[in-house]
């Protein structure tokens, strides 16, 4: 398989100044993005994935480390690798007075050409008016004319920052399906993003940064298989039996409201099943966890350390505990 | 592509150098309508000069009072005796938009992401508002023609004349944008870059008049540091574009934009 984006101990270290302390932004970050592969770039605000777009992107340069696109370097190539490239920023800052289509012409001139036909299908699928000024645009609707600017040229390969911040449900949804049509002509998307949920539907790895460093690279599949689950029972009476729930292996963060019991389950049922149906149980809701619980799970609790965890430990950790 | 910015800038700018060429055209033609009808008129303006205080002419830009004592020296020096203050505004704030704008306001990293190298950013732009600079210049040609109309036989300039006169604003102008393009490649905020250029063209104004005031060699070697000594304020309808004097202006500009290329290249860009 092609390495598409291929970093090595990229770094970037920003020089203090008035006071301030040298502030490392990323740290020693090697990664691989594969052709064909829909990579996401999690981590929580702050973490460092707009700093490594950027770099990615020639904008800022690293303080040490290198990164490739399509096997050049980005410093060296920048421009043969823009002409390859969409790419969504994720505060997108255009030019307010202009219109959309007035910006997307300029971009297709400076691009050599473009296909004005194709722009407005997306913009018709994006129900996007271009004939709008910036200025006049919600932030919704500014996602929306960059996405369009960002697959207008139809590239090799998509950057994006956040792309889907503001996009209502349904927005998403089309999102979703041009990420999947894209991916589906054999070519390369490298999404970040810090509401996991948006990326559990088309990514096939993601790579999870913390405080500038690459914590971990993993399928969705492996990281949406954490073993636990969320458990809700309904009984017909008051729950009488919190105490004995409590004292099963494998339950965490139990919550009683009435005749409904919430809790988190480790490991295998049957404990549980005895234990349960010492009361009239009328309900059993099971539900798996979110990529946003696995990922908190993985963080751990109040943003503390528990990067040495790998994964795995996250998985099968009875113990750790969820914070929404 | 190249020439696409260039073009981009001159599409988004054109009116801007319109409504500039418009106030222009509208000071050129002023001093027509206060002209003297009568040589003893013009003579009244040169007392008044020769009464005021050495400090206050070279203030003005005025070295040589007898000067405003003639129909093409009060037209020159109604016009040009100021203009370059009043363009410096222009320049200032067409070099803000060479760079600086769009880094402040996060639209740089969007041409970024697209196959342009810095280099055709930088140049393009400064091109562009050049060229634009040349066409403000050559609106107040149109004024001074139709203040000519007025003058009837009290000036007698050819239109040739008038073109060049104007057209020796052009390269201070330049200047002063090239000098603001600098500052905002190096100090990319917007903010921070016009208060420097702002600061500049003071400094500058103050080294011109303090050079103008007083007579010794390093007063004179002071004065040019500033560009306005670069412009003939009270001649420059009489005696035209100083060459040298344009030359070295262009030529500064030139390794100004160069630099700011130099700086552009080599730096990240702010978020």
């Amino acid at each position: 398989m092609n390495a598409i984006i291929q970093t090595e101990a990229l770094t970037k270290t920003y020089a203090g100044g008035r006071g301030k302390k040298p502030f490392t932004a990323l740290s020693n970050v090697s990664l691989t993005v594969n052709e064909g592969e829909v990579m996401g770039f999690l981590g929580p605000n702050g973490a460092g994935k707009t700093t490594a777009i950027r770099m990615l992107l020639d904008f800022i340069r690293p303080t040490s480390g290198h990164a490739q696109i399509f096997g050049k370097d980005v410093r060296e190539h920048s421009i043969e690798i823009h002409k390859r490239v969409g790419y969504l920023p994720g505060e997108l800052n255009l030019w307010k007075n202009e219109t959309s289509l007035n910006i997307v012409r300029y971009f297709m001139r400076v691009r050599g050409g473009g296909d004005m036909a194709y722009v407005r299908q997306l913009a018709e699928r994006l129900e996007f008016d271009l004939n709008k000024r910036i200025r006049e645009y919600s932030t919704g609707n500014k996602r929306k004319i960059g996405l369009i600017m960002a697959l207008m040229n139809r590239p090799d390969m998509l950057i994006l920052d956040e792309p889907t911040s503001g996009l209502d449900p349904l927005m998403q949804q089309v999102f979703n399906q041009l990420m999947h049509e894209f991916k589906a002509e054999g070519k390369t998307v490298f999404v970040s993003s810090h509401v996991l949920g948006e990326v559990q539907e088309i990514c096939d790895r993601v790579a999870i940064l913390r405080h500038g460093k690459l914590e971990t690279v993993e399928t969705i599949q492996n990281l949406t298989h954490v073993d636990f689950r969320w458990v809700t029972l309904t009984y017909k009476e008051p729950v009488t039996i919190a105490d004995k729930l409590t004292a099963l292996a494998g339950v965490s963060s139990l919550e009683v409201n009435g005749n409904v019991a919430k809790f988190r389950m480790n490991g295998d049922f049957n404990p549980l099943l005895e234990v349960a149906t010492n009361q009239y149980v009328v309900n059993m809701h099971i539900k798996e966890p979110s990529l946003e619980e696995v990922f908190l799970a993985f963080y751990g609790d109040n943003g503390k350390e528990k990067s040495n965890k790998t994964i795995a430990q996250a998985k099968n950790s009875p113990v750790m505990e969820v914070v929404s | 592509m190249i020439g696409t910015v260039l073009m981009e800038t001159l599409r988004r700018s054109w009116k801007q150098m319109v409504y500039w060429g418009m106030g222009m055209a509208v000071l050129a033609f002023y001093p027509f309508l206060m002209m003297p009808s009568t040589p003893e008129g013009f003579e009244q303006y040169a007392e008044i000069g020769r009464s005021l205080p050495e400090g206050v002419l070279a203030m003005f830009g005025l070295n040589d009072v007898a000067i405003i004592g003639t129909p093409e020296g009060f037209i020159g020096y109604s016009f040009f005796g100021y203009i370059l203050l009043v363009l410096a505004v222009y320049a200032v704030i067409a070099g803000l938009n060479v760079s600086a704008v769009d880094e402040d306001n996060g639209s740089m990293d969007m041409l970024l992401s697209l196959p342009l190298p810095r280099w055709h950013i930088i140049t393009e732009k400064v091109l562009a508002y050049s060229l634009m600079s040349v066409g403000i210049a050559l609106f107040a040609f149109i004024g001074f023609l139709f203040g000519a109309q007025i003058a009837g036989d009290k000036l007698n300039l050819s239109w040739e004349r008038y073109l060049i006169s104007t057209l020796s604003i052009v390269p201070g102008t330049i200047f002063m944008l090239a000098v603001t393009a600098f500052i905002g490649t190096l100090v990319r905020r917007r903010s921070n870059a016009a208060v420097l250029a702002g600061i500049f063209i003071f400094a500058s104004y103050v080294l011109n008049v303090v050079g103008g005031m007083s007579n010794t060699a390093f007063a004179e070697t002071m004065k040019g540091f500033s560009f306005f000594a670069y412009l003939n304020t009270s001649t420059a309808l009489k005696e035209g574009v100083a060459i040298a004097s344009a030359l070295t202006l262009i030529g500064v500009s030139i390794a100004l934009t160069v630099g700011a290329v130099a700086l552009f290249e080599r730096r990240d860009v702010s978020v």
